[in-house]
């Protein structure tokens, strides 16, 4: 067989030089389409880091809320953060390298879920509130300083 | 598929917890505990005072969107309870706290 396109290809010198270039061609579209699918990751990711560091600042407002024990604003800010968090978890799919993040992005939205829930009551634990929205900054913090080395080595 | 008994994912849980794989932390409602897995699942723990002054227990196993998969009441498992202080002596960092206090102890009886 190999004999054939030896013989074949010393005949028709022609039929050589349109596999090299074919074989080119392959080698530059897959380039690109790697290339492209890395742009997309590295875009879905700097929209999830806007996204997260949005509910970072307002996971910091529940806290200034809660001193001000101004429960329906409390409310509706911990709704907003556990909202984002679910979407972004659900927008980051199974990514295996996601995974710790996607963690901490439960974490928190069960946190801000449990602060919907005291802010509602008519009896309010405004420190254990304070001890789960501290502990909600600090996994949003994480978050946020992971996406950014993984957008930083995306986008590269 | 084998069916998964409430059983096994308590005992599965207890001994993550016990060798310390879990990260549990408080949520803002007393005596509650949540700890997350795999991207996908979260475990929440709860101690709630009847009005009887009994200690109940239940144990949920939620799904990324929040929807409860699993419930396991205390009454039906008896390592629940267990497995509740050591969610909270985990969440609260009890052993840390502990930990810093004897140094103090030692240190002031010197």
């Amino acid at each position: 067989m190999v004999a054939a396109f030896q013989r074949n290809w010393r005949d028709d010198p022609a039929s050589l030089w349109g596999l090299v270039i074919a074989v080119y061609v392959l080698i530059v579209a897959m380039g690109a389409r790697r290339a492209a699918q890395e742009a997309r990751s590295a875009e879905r990711l700097r929209t999830a880091l806007d996204a997260i560091e949005g509910a970072a600042n307002k996971c910091t407002e529940v806290g200034q809320f809660v001193r001000l024990q101004k429960w329906d604003v409390v409310e509706l800010r911990a709704q907003e953060v556990m909202t984002c968090c679910r979407a972004t978890v659900a927008g980051w799919g199974d990514e295996s390298s996601l995974k710790d993040s996607r963690n901490k992005l439960n974490q928190v939205a069960t946190q801000m879920g449990s602060i919907v829930e005291q802010a509602r009551n008519a009896n309010v634990d405004q420190q254990a509130i304070l001890t789960a929205q501290l502990k909600s900054v600090e996994n949003l913090a994480v978050v946020i300083g992971k996406t950014h080395k993984n957008y930083g080595s995306g986008s590269r | 598929m084998p069916k998964i008994t409430n059983a096994q994912i308590v005992d599965s849980l207890w001994t993550a917890t016990e060798n310390g794989r879990v990260d549990w932390q408080p949520t803002a409602t007393k005596d509650q505990f949540a700890a997350s897995f795999g991207g996908k699942w979260t475990v929440v723990i709860d101690k709630t005072e009847t009005a009887d002054r009994d200690d109940e227990f239940w144990l949920d196993v939620r799904d990324s969107e929040g929807q409860t998969i699993v419930r396991v009441a205390g009454a039906t498992n008896p390592n629940i309870p267990d497995l509740f202080e050591m969610a909270r002596r985990r969440g609260l960092k009890v052993d840390e706290s502990l930990a810093d206090f004897l140094k103090e102890i030692d240190s002031s009886s010197e």
